[in-house]
């Protein structure tokens, strides 16, 4: 069942096109990764699903809710953010809260819960990251992948539709991205939506239902990932899969 | 040099003291308040007035205070006296020269605590706005609950100077009357010529009241650096 529907979303910066005429769709329980080069948009696109940054034209349906993405207002937003959480890149954990405030922040001040059941909602979120005992620690006291994995916590006890993911693991130490990357697939077997920016392949490969790579602001192409990854006749997706693998 | 003198004029500088608190006290509160309206439109960007607010910056940042005060002292009852000419009720006559000096040190502490203030906000990495938002926090309670804790740490230094500056600048309100440290240094040494008796009686006082002040906001930064990220 399809969950969100995104139709012609186009964003531009000083009438350069950033993102053009995006169509997009997600049914329940997708992992969608999102590949591609950098500054292909892929940042940008998760920004505007969840109006971090605006969008010049576009629709997008969620909850059987349509939405006019040029005219939204204030209230449109902020149900959209209620509905959709985010996990980003550099971990961007509240500096000045604790692991436990972090989770309790959203819970009590976006969505309104009471003080006791976020706490409770929260404690469940950091046994399920193997993290309780970093409950009252700040941001600066744990290690990048603890940080990220808090981040994950933070979203996933806002109980959202779908969790964007904005390459979590690209900031990580090596022998970190390992911890983040269990996190997520015990999301995904969770049949929590997902979309995510990445750029480990195999993530992209073993979780995903779905991939999807981006270029020049445009989706180039999408499909299963074996379609994308060893089936694909694109010569553009070719190239950037044989320069990752080299790296790789 | 006559120590006699100093003894004695002493008390009678510090008696003025509180005139050079009320002064620094009133002009920073209300300079924090417009600072605070100015960051705001300057930050939104809101057309027309931030352009008009830039140059308010621009312009009381770049000429000195007793220029300022002269401007103040002398153009305001003047203004006020044209608008009750166009049937305004306002009371140019009441101005006395303590409210003048407040204006004139609220209209230049504003200024430069605006630009404190925007420093401040800019020292928090605009992640933490954006994963606030994409929590589900509305503008102001991200700005209240997560922006605000982070920037104050990084703003009370510079408030510090700020502050501490306009405290020191009270000393040139005596040139539109009002009889404060300086003032009432000059009275002093007036009637027989004991100037630098006289201004050493104010450097004293001047240096133990910033030393204090310095100290306090140092401790005060310590203490909020301290609760917010530990």
């Amino acid at each position: 069942m399809t969950l969100l529907n995104i139709k012609n979303l186009t964003k531009k910066i000083n009438d350069h096109t950033i993102l053009n005429n995006i169509n997009f769709e997600i049914n329940e329980g997708d992992v969608i990764a999102i590949i591609g080069p950098s500054g292909s948009g892929k940042t940008t696109f998760l920004k505007n699903i969840i109006q971090l940054e605006s969008s010049d034209s576009g629709s997008l349906t969620l909850k059987d809710r349509e939405l006019n993405l040029n005219s939204l207002n204030s209230k449109d937003k902020l149900w959209l953010r209620r509905q959709i959480a985010m996990v980003f890149q550099n971990y961007a954990l509240f500096k000045n809260k604790t692991a436990l405030e972090n989770i309790t922040e959203g819970l009590i001040y976006g969505r309104g819960v009471d003080e006791k059941t976020a706490h409770t909602v929260a404690i469940k979120e950091l046994q399920s990251v193997n993290l309780l005992e970093k409950k009252d620690s700040y941001p600066h006291e744990l290690s990048g992948g603890q940080q990220q994995r808090i981040g994950i916590a933070r979203a996933t006890a806002l109980n959202p539709e779908i969790i964007l993911f904005d390459e979590p693991t690209s900031a990580l130490d090596p022998e970190l991205v390992g911890t983040v990357i269990d996190d997520m697939k015990r999301l995904a077997d969770q049949k929590q939506t997902m979309v995510v920016v990445t750029h480990l392949m195999s993530f992209a490969q073993q979780v995903a239902n779905k991939v999807i790579f981006f270029d020049g602001g445009e989706i180039l192409a999408s499909g299963t990932p074996d379609e994308i990854f060893y089936n694909s006749n694109n010569q553009r997706i070719n190239q950037f899969l044989s320069a990752v693998a080299r790296d790789q | 040099m006559d120590i006699n003198f100093m003894s004695q004029s002493f008390p009678k500088l510090l008696s003025v003291l509180p005139i050079t608190l009320y002064l620094s006290f009133l002009g920073i509160a209300f300079g924090l308040i417009l600072a605070i309206v100015i960051t705001i439109i300057r930050e939104k960007h809101i057309p027309f007035l931030t352009t008009f607010f830039n140059f308010y910056v621009s312009f009381f940042r770049g000429i000195p205070i007793i220029v300022q005060i002269y401007i103040v002292y002398y153009g305001l009852p003047r203004l006020l006296y044209s608008l009750t000419q166009h049937g305004a009720h306002a009371k140019a006559i009441t101005l006395s020269g303590f409210l003048i000096g407040i204006i004139a040190f609220a209209l230049n502490a504003s200024a430069n605590l605006s630009e404190a203030i925007k420093s401040a906000y800019h020292s928090v990495d605009s992640t933490q706005y954006e994963a606030a938002i994409a929590t589900g926090l509305s503008p102001f309670t991200t700005i209240k609950r997560v922006i605000i804790p982070q920037l104050l740490p990084n703003l009370i230094p510079n408030f510090s100077n700020i502050f501490l500056d306009l405290l020191k600048d009270t000393a040139l309100v005596y040139n539109i009357g009002i009889v404060e440290i300086m003032g009432k240094a000059n009275i002093l040494a007036s009637f027989g010529f004991n100037y630098l008796e006289a201004y050493l009686d104010a450097l004293v006082i001047y240096l133990v009241v910033c030393y204090l002040f310095s100290n306090l906001f140092r401790f005060i930064e310590k203490d909020v650096r301290k609760k917010v990220f530990s």
